[in-house]
């Protein structure tokens, strides 16, 4: 059998000779190894929102961040069954319903950026959500919305921005989904000064669980509304999704409440510029700061003063290299301008210690107390104002806003998105652990040359919930080599491996079962998220990237062979390379 | 250095073989299906394929994974596959929005053109595409009107035949304006004006056939090169310095497409009629005095705006500098939409008294299609269809009462969704518009 997933005899454009099936390909269909499966699911959800037509699994199996094209390897090893469009929860019961009754596992993702949409394992249907797209409600009185998994960031901040309200936006960009973050994943964006994490952002929320039931969780199990995270209903909110969140193996949310922020701007950002270097019209309530100082303790001592006083309400650093990125279209401007010598002030690696500031205020007089607040804490803190071309202060504001270029980070080489290393701890921290990534990246970037050699060490850092210090390394390997791939993955391993033994804060990206086993007694918070797993999935049913508490070979001879890769790094980039080689 | 993934295999001279680098570099950021700055959580969808089809391989970067499937036989030309591929108006949104992100990395249009090559190569073309073909072949226009009616809309107007008379500009109609009697008002209110500029002009009556970019649509590169071919031996038949197109769809063509089918340099300047006027009108050849009271919302057609940008080819294959970037080896134009024509029209409806220019959510370099172009109409048309829905409902959001554009496939298609759906508002073309308001009290200066 063939499923008729999007095919439709009635066509006027049937062609005649198609073949079932190419030749010498490995992949599954889910009409052949559950016909009963897939009718139920064309039953539920009818004939245009199921596939398993294998140009439309491959979209769904673009493993972006590693493999060596031009081989077929660029496409993932697992690649789900089929790939379902569900429009509401009790459509979602009913596929997980379905699955189950039929031995196969699901994975929900919602924007699916990079490789998160990828399944981890064989028989895996994936449910794309992308029709349940409703911001159910938006609350200015009381700054929240309820909002659906495919509402993404950019859309909530244009509507939340008319009543004087913003959304967190994540590091992958206004583009992802707000729910998909708060409930399932990682979390964090270059806002989070004054928009906090998603891990509390996340208010009352809806959830098909592995076993298929539907829960209200918070304050909408007890029919009281979605303002409240922990009950009066089931409070467990923090067990749902730890710090790094499911990845989708607890199931899947199909509608939260989400907190939003007071936003002071104008409802509408002015646009200024040509795309795609698109600014925003800054104005006497509206103020751009980019302040450096000679070394990292000057950043340190400061921005305890700008949390305090809350003068600046976006914090950011950004690598100067990856200013640079933003502020040039094309990579190829952006080399140009380096090898010039043309590059900005603001790009140059010299300016590395600094803080990118915005203060929005509400009144004149407010953006003066600001402004004033900002000047006592530099002057105090030893630092400098650096003067910014007008055109560059609005693209760099647009971004800190709107986090629409933070994925320019990436633009380094093909498919390169590894973020390596969340450390999440006390300011105080600050110039040792940008010390620690600027000596580990060193050898990549000045010998081996396998790292993109821009700024030394390459930390986004900011004050995430206006209190925790939040660094985020971002490696730019060559994917298109082994050589620099491994090292890529060793550099984030000997970060991680750093944090763990000095230590230098929770790396929050040692997510994954494998990972979660690696260094599972510092992040002992994944032991119990996998207990949790175990309890609300005892049969597996759901995919993703959770800890399981499963024994993995490599786990298991880990605590013998991790100092050897430790002390000789060139084992460790010759496993990495040789895990890579085997990928392929 | 040379890069692996980059760069073609050796020996690949098929038409996705150019298109591996873009290809390996899409990261599935899906930008590519949001326009760069939205406005409303209404308005932000890009593109109206995967709006409509849903599935990411309706997306461009999800075209772009098909492609890699395609061409590494991890998938088959499907019904399904080919819908994903085709249920596109090629009108490069995704393009533009991409390079938000990726500047020269990605460039999902190009992709596009020769994903849809690569179909044709194999004959895998849907029939419905075929028979433009065959009708373009045959009668040199993608509906397969006959050739001998191409002019009838000019019939006892008198005009000049650029081919046997002395003229300055030759006035190009393009397919969609001279089969469609809806457009002939327009086309003989853009004549009222020309001859009261007293521009020396003439037409090219029946010599007249498609420009070449519908058939590189869809994927029939030796056919559009054929069109192409003929227009410029036209061009010089006439000895013209100038064309003035009423066309937005050849406009683009002439510009965007014919450079990739290596016409790169014409005897002759190329104009849009709406550009050709406004200029006439800004060095005091022609003033046009009318009023319209109320208030007007313009859509910019994809062909005249985001897919008119001259382009100019290049050869420079991908590097890597600092150790891991990607970049081009030489000069080489990266399209992000922003010279496509999108003033003239407006500062024309501008020139009416009393008209309230309203803008859409989407506009200029994020226009959102209206559903006509690329092969969807003919092939999906409850996708084009659906497209221009959401085209006039955004209109719709302005308050306008009027749609006004200056393409006359996007004012046709426009027209009749309109009707079907009964849509309050009225769709216009701007000299249409212009015709109403102001002549004839079209006032000859110069």
């Amino acid at each position: 059998m063939v499923m008729k997933g999007l095919g439709r005899s009635d066509t006027p454009n049937a062609t005649s000779h198609i073949p079932e099936r190419a030749a010498g390909r490995s992949s599954q269909r889910l009409s052949d190894i559950a016909p009963a499966a897939a009718r139920e699911l064309l039953e539920i959800l009818g004939h245009r929102n199921v596939t398993d037509d294998p140009a439309f699994i491959c979209g769904y199996s673009w493993t972006s961040s590693s493999g060596g094209a031009p081989s077929s390897k660029q496409l993932a090893e697992h690649r789900p069954v089929a790939i379902v469009l569900p429009s509401s929860t009790q459509e979602v019961q009913a596929v997980v319903k379905a699955c189950r009754r039929h031995n196969l596992k699901f994975r929900a993702h919602s924007t699916g950026t990079a490789a998160f949409h990828c399944v981890q394992q064989d028989r895996v249907v994936s449910l794309d959500l992308r029709r349940m797209d409703k911001i159910v409600e938006l609350d200015a009185k009381n700054q929240m919305a309820v909002i659906e998994p495919y509402v993404t960031a950019g859309q909530l901040q244009a509507e939340a921005m008319k009543v004087g309200l913003t959304p967190h936006i994540i590091g992958a960009g206004w583009t992802h989904s707000p729910l998909a973050s708060a409930t399932s994943l990682g979390g964090v964006g270059i806002g989070g000064h004054h928009t906090g994490h998603n891990v509390r952002n996340m208010m009352a929320w809806e959830w098909v669980t592995p076993e298929g039931d539907v829960i209200r969780g918070g304050s909408a199990g007890a029919g009281a509304g979605w303002f409240a995270g922990e009950g009066p209903g089931p409070g467990f909110r923090g067990m749902l999704r730890g710090m790094g969140g499911a990845g989708g193996g607890l199931g899947v949310f199909t509608r939260i409440g989400y907190k939003l922020h007071p936003w002071a701007g104008p409802p509408e950002l002015e646009h200024r510029g040509a795309h795609p270097q698109l600014g925003i019209a800054l104005n006497k309530r509206m103020r751009f700061y980019q302040v450096v100082w000679d070394n990292w303790e000057g950043p340190k001592e400061a921005v305890y003063g700008f949390m305090i006083s809350n003068a600046p309400t976006l914090i950011v650093r950004i690598p100067p290299d990856h200013q640079g990125w933003i502020l040039y279209p094309t990579n190829r401007e952006y080399y140009d301008a380096l090898m010039s010598g043309s590059l900005p002030e603001i790009a140059q690696n010299d300016n590395r210690f600094a803080w990118t500031l915005l203060a929005v205020s509400e009144t004149d007089a407010e953006a003066e107390w600001r402004e004033r607040t900002i000047r006592a804490i530099v002057k105090k803190s030893g630092g400098r104002f650096l003067d910014v071309a007008p055109e560059h202060t609005e693209v760099l504001a647009r971004n800190v806003i709107t986090s629409c270029y933070v994925p320019r980070a990436f633009r380094s080489g093909p498919r390169q998105i590894t973020s390596a290393n969340g450390v999440y701890d006390s300011f105080n921290l600050l110039p040792a652990v940008v010390k620690t990534g600027e000596r580990l990246m060193a050898p990549y970037k000045n010998e081996r040359k396998t790292l993109c050699k821009g700024s030394p060490e390459e930390f986004w850092m900011w004050p995430t919930e206006g209190r925790h210090f939040w660094a985020e390394n971002i490696v730019n390997p060559d994917n298109d080599t082994d050589k620099s791939a491994g090292d890529g993955y060793a550099f984030v391993l000997q970060t991680i491996e750093e944090n763990d033994r000095r230590p230098l804060g929770t790396s929050v990206f040692a997510m994954g079962g494998l990972l979660a086993e690696m260094y599972g007694k510092r992040f002992a918070v994944n032991t119990w998220m996998a207990k949790v797993k175990k309890t609300f999935d005892p049969a597996g049913s759901a995919d993703g990237i959770y800890p399981t508490g499963e024994k993995i070979p490599l786990g298991r001879i880990w605590p013998f062979i991790r100092p050897f890769l430790f002390r000789f790094p060139i084992l460790l980039r010759r496993s990495m390379q040789m895990q890579l080689r085997k990928a392929k | 250095m040379t890069v692996r993934s980059m760069t073609p295999r050796e020996g690949d001279d098929s038409p996705l073989a150019q298109s591996t680098g873009n290809i390996s570099n899409c990261w599935r950021c899906s930008h590519c299906k949001w326009v760069p700055s939205p406005k409303s959580k209404e308005f932000a969808h890009a593109c109206p394929s995967i709006q409509w089809g849903k599935f990411h391989a309706y997306s461009g970067g999800g075209k772009l994974i098909t492609a890699f499937a395609l061409k590494e036989h991890e998938a088959d030309y499907t019904e399904a596959a080919l819908e994903s591929i085709f249920a596109c108006t090629m009108c490069g949104a995704c393009d533009t929005s991409c390079k938000n992100n990726n500047g020269e990395l990605v460039e999902p249009l190009s992709v596009l053109y020769a994903l849809r090559a690569q179909v044709a190569t194999e004959g895998r073309s849907l029939p419905a595409h075929v028979t433009m073909i065959d009708n373009l072949r045959r009668e040199g226009n993608a509906a397969g009107r006959r050739r001998t009616e191409r002019s009838n809309w000019c019939e006892g107007l008198g005009l000049k035949d650029a081919l046997t008379a002395p003229v300055d500009v030759w006035l190009h109609i393009g397919c969609e304006n001279a089969f469609e009697p809806r457009l002939w008002p327009e086309l003989k209110a853009i004549v009222v004006l020309l001859e009261r500029a007293r521009v020396n002009f003439g037409i090219a009556y029946n010599r007249e056939a498609a420009t070449g970019e519908t058939a590189y649509d869809l994927g029939f590169h030796d056919e559009a090169r054929a069109l192409a071919q003929s227009m410029t031996g036209l061009i010089r038949d006439t000895g013209v310095r100038t064309v003035v197109t009423c066309s937005s769809s050849s406009y683009a063509g002439i510009r965007n497409i014919w450079p990739r089918l290596g016409f790169t340099s014409l005897p002759c300047e190329v104009f849009h009629v709406s550009d050709y006027v406004e200029r006439l009108i800004e060095t005091g050849k022609l003033s046009i005095e009318g009023s319209f009271e109320g208030a007007v919302t313009y859509h910019d057609p994809c062909k005249l705006g985001r897919l008119s940008e001259k382009m100019t080819p290049s050869k420079a294959s991908w590097t890597k500098v600092l150790g891991t970037m990607s970049v081009f080896d030489g000069p080489k134009q990266v399209l992000f939409g922003n010279d496509g024509l999108y003033e003239a029209p407006r500062k024309l409806l501008n020139r009416l008294h009393g008209l309230k220019l309203v803008e859409m959510e989407r506009n200029r370099v994020s226009s959102y299609c209206c559903g006509a172009a690329g092969g969807a109409k003919e092939a999906y048309p409850d996708f084009s269809k659906f497209a221009a829905e959401r085209r006039l409902a955004e209109a719709k959001a302005t308050g306008a009462s009027i749609i006004a554009t200056a393409c006359g496939g996007c004012r046709i298609h426009l027209s009749d969704v309109a009707k079907q759906i009964g849509a309050p508002l009225a769709v216009k073309g701007i000299f249409e518009l212009l015709a109403a308001s102001a002549v004839p009290s079209v006032k000859v200066g110069g």
